[in-house]
């Protein structure tokens, strides 16, 4: 892969940077990647090398890649959390040869902003608020790690040609989510436009490895006045930190000597974030978790996806709260659950719900805990059956190998399933 | 447990700090815990550093509350809260964390305004990797530049104290050759913070990155943060280890962050790039049981002396070096001692035999794999894996073990 062009404009307070990517080994169209900053940190935002190879080595060492020839310095801070990152891929059993970074000006490191400056990535929803509460609780206002800008990105979705409607519909929510609570937190807002998702092949294999390093590459642009970004955990200690995308060994390792990227929140579940920011009206007025949409109504989210389900479920069990601000008014049922649509067969619902259904159990919501684990259960005997798990597993594999799926299609013609 | 009588005092040149520490609940006695920076420099007074200290020891004790003299960072608080967390996630044991009670609250340090970091020294291959690649390129303004090393003395659970003395005096010299070397001054903390962590299993599972965590708060205010080394690398998956990339983050403070560095480097690939150094080659100091009769600084015999001399061997620098014998000796592996239950000589291993033979020393790959034959069979046997263990289960629940007997009286194999 060959990183180079990078240029930099500013008109109408929006800094554009942008690189054009070529590919070396893996056949694919070469692209011009941009970022498009504006707010707080805009002025200052520079087209950083590092931001660019922060953003493509993902993409390029799954894409089987070899080198990553680049216009411009590289930190070693960098170079030597890609080589860590590449360590973790490994543990998670993804092998691919070592990537060789070749920046032509050389492996120097960048100098920080002159002021220490502490921003978060904030979305509005649960995470990102918790991480925020607890940045306030514990940092006065003006001490250097506490937060003076919320970094938003928009159109962060996939897939990444979303039509205009949707596009719209989450921007207009997002951007009022997030600054209602800047707003009250006294931060200030720098919105982030960016393509580098194209780089992915599949939302897969985006959430999988590669989200956090997005997040870092943004935080990377900012350089030039930002020193700390944070990401906030979307995983916990308790329920256990797989292999994901953003995670708190990963992301770190995208930091530079100019910007520290830190992971934060690991040591609370979704359930204790959401009992923490209950008692916070201007987080709840605001909370965005729903990426659905354009629907109809003003609601921030549709309450009807698994998100928003389990957000409402959370807030609920944590916090008491049945009818939160940004979500349709309707009491929460088990028809919800019964109800809302699945999520990705490389996500596990158990992961996320198997906290909410002990919890109903005991705040006395018996009916909700039955909803929920039958649910689970039954994404579990999916799973399980995508993957050939158990002596029916094994008999399908034998009739698909040595048989051609004639059993399977036969069962089927039999009893329809 | 009570952390009071926090103390900073000048005696002899050293400047020290120390605190009396009192349990609650566990019946313990007192101690008094000290820390000194020998050789003029001054050590913090912050009670943070005793609370780090005492935090794993307490927890695992039962101690239901920790009330401090002082005030204590916010960021400490949830950070050693995170911290129980993870050693609840990785062990299973989920105890109660005791409540940590400032008696004057909780207030976050400002960092130094001279910014700069410090850097573990000691002596070893992994420091010292990580202060040439940590340091590397960075000008001495930069704010991130490595400005000071720091070697903790007597730093072990060896159960000889002569020995520990031996060893921390050669690693001392190590590192103090090659802090100059670097042109960076070296602070030698010396104390007794691991009187709270004398079991070996605990001190290398759990607290051995909490002890020089909160040794490292003794510089808040004076550096922005304080580099530690890793001793494992990213490809191993990272299982749960005292020093830890998960856990030694959140020994930080709002004044000075505590960092785990180098895990993006296997530790062959440690022994590559910084091996045919000249620092290396002259001072590289490793050993765990040195003797005073020993002609070089490393014995050349022990478990981590041969693993680090065949690494240098495979990365074609042993022959040069100064501080170790220049070949490995099959013989010397076949006849390596073993490792406590709680590590593998596999892991650490393992890599090797591929690596040697690579290198055209199949001599020692033969050994290297016969030695973790045997281990592979010593924890098969131990674990009563196979029909073996079942049968060696039976005979003992049945039996009382008559059939075991019976086979060592009559010559039989003896347990690994």
């Amino acid at each position: 892969m060959r990183i180079g062009g990078t240029r930099s404009t500013l008109a109408g307070g929006v800094r554009r940077i942008e690189a054009d990517i070529a590919w070396e080994d893996a056949v694919r169209p070469p692209s011009r990647i941009f970022f498009e900053i504006s707010g707080s940190l805009a002025a200052d935002a520079s087209p950083d090398a590092n931001a660019f190879l922060a953003g493509a080595a993902i993409p390029a060492m799954l894409a089987g890649e070899r080198r990553i020839a680049i216009d411009g310095e590289i930190c070693p801070r960098l170079r030597d959390g890609i080589a860590a990152v590449e360590g973790f891929f490994r543990s998670w059993n993804v092998r691919r040869p070592p990537l060789v970074l070749e920046p032509d000006g050389g492996f120097r490191p960048p100098w920080p902003a002159d002021t220490p400056r502490a921003a978060l990535l904030l979305s509005g929803g649960l995470d990102s608020l918790f991480t925020l509460q607890e940045n306030r609780r514990r940092l006065p206002i003006g001490h250097p790690s506490s937060f003076r800008d919320a970094v938003r990105v928009r159109h962060l979705m996939f897939p990444v040609d979303s039509s205009p409607e949707r596009r719209a519909h989450i921007e207009k929510r997002s951007e009022n989510a997030v600054a209602r609570i800047a707003s009250e937190s006294r931060l200030g807002v720098t919105a982030v436009s960016t393509n580098v998702t194209q780089l992915h092949d599949d939302f897969e294999t985006y959430m999988r490895f590669s989200h956090g390093s997005v997040l870092a590459c943004i935080g990377l642009t900012l350089a030039g006045s930002a020193t700390e970004v944070t990401i906030s955990a979307s995983h916990d200690l308790a329920t256990g930190l797989r292999s994901w995308g953003s995670h708190p060994l990963l992301d770190p390792q995208w930091s530079t000597a100019a910007v520290a990227i830190r992971h934060e929140g690991i040591a609370a579940s979704r359930l204790a974030k959401a009992a923490a920011i209950a008692p916070w009206n201007t987080a709840l007025a605001s909370l965005y978790v729903c990426e659905s949409g354009p629907f109809a109504g003003d609601d921030v989210n549709c309450g009807r996806c698994e998100k928003c389900v389990r957000t409402r479920i959370d807030l609920l069990l944590a916090g008491g709260i049945e009818f939160s601000p940004t979500f349709p008014r309707e009491p929460v049922l088990p028809s919800m659950i019964s109800g809302m649509p699945g999520i990705p067969g490389f996500r596990i619902l158990g992961y996320y719900w198997r906290e909410l259904a002990a919890a109903a159990r005991r705040k006395g919501r018996p009916d909700l805990a039955a909803a929920i684990e039958a649910r689970i259960e039954g994404a579990d005997a999916a799973r399980e059956w995508q993957a050939d798990v158990g002596w029916k597993g094994a008999l399908r594999r034998v009739d698909r190998r040595f048989f051609g799926g004639i059993l399977l299609g036969a069962r089927r013609r039999f009893f329809g399933l | 447990m009570k952390i009071g009588a926090v103390r900073r005092e000048s005696r002899n040149g050293d400047e020290s700090v120390s605190a009396k520490i009192e349990w609650e609940d566990a019946d313990r006695v007192p101690v008094d815990l000290r820390c000194s920076f020998r050789g003029g420099d001054r050590p913090s007074g912050d009670p943070n550093v005793f609370l780090i200290a005492t935090f794993f020891p307490a927890l695992e004790a039962g101690e239901r509350r920790i009330a401090v003299e002082g005030a204590i960072c916010p960021l400490l608080r949830d950070g050693l809260r995170a911290a129980a967390a993870v050693i609840g996630a990785w062990h299973g044991a989920n105890r109660a964390v005791p409540v940590i009670a400032p008696s004057e609250g909780f207030h976050p340090g400002d960092p130094t305004s001279v910014a700069g970091e410090g850097i573990y020294l000691s002596g070893g291959l992994d420091s010292l990797d990580l202060l040439l690649s940590r340091g590397a390129g960075l000008p001495r303004e930069h704010p991130a530049a490595v400005r000071r090393a720091i070697f903790a003395a007597n730093f072990t659970c060896h159960p000889e104290a002569a020995k520990v003395a031996e060893l921390s005096a050669r690693a001392h010299r190590a590192a103090a050759a090659m802090a100059s070397a670097c042109d960076l001054p070296l602070t030698v903390i010396e104390g007794n913070l691991l009187e709270l962590h004398a079991d070996f299993a605990f001190f290398s599972r759990i607290s051995h990155g909490s002890v020089l965590g909160a040794m490292a708060q003794l510089f808040s205010g004076r550096l922005i943060a304080v580099a530690l080394a890793a001793s494992d690398d990213a490809r191993s998956g990272l299982g749960p280890w005292g020093s830890h990339p998960l856990l030694d983050p959140l020994f930080g403070t709002s004044a000075l962050r505590f960092v785990h560095d180098g895990i993006g480097a296997s530790r062959a690939g440690k022994a590559r790039r910084t091996g045919p150094t000249e620092l290396a080659r002259r001072h590289l100091f490793v050993c765990d049981n040195p003797n005073p009769g020993d002609p070089l600084p490393n014995c050349g015999r022990c478990e981590k002396c041969l693993r680090t001399m065949t690494e240098l061997l495979v990365a074609g620098a042993l022959a040069e070096s100064e501080t170790f014998p220049r070949d490995v000796e099959p013989e010397r592996i076949r006849e390596l001692p073993g490792v406590p239950p709680f590590r593998s000589l596999r892991y650490y291993w393992a890599p090797l035999a591929a690596a040697a033979q690579v290198a055209g020393r199949r001599d020692l790959a033969d050994a290297i794999r016969t030695r973790l034959d045997e281990e592979r069979r010593a924890r098969s046997w131990h674990a009563e894996r196979g029909w073996k263990g079942r049968l060696r289960r039976l005979d003992r629940r049945r039996l009382g073990g008559r059939l075991l007997a019976l086979r060592r009286g009559l010559g039989g194999d003896q347990a690994p």
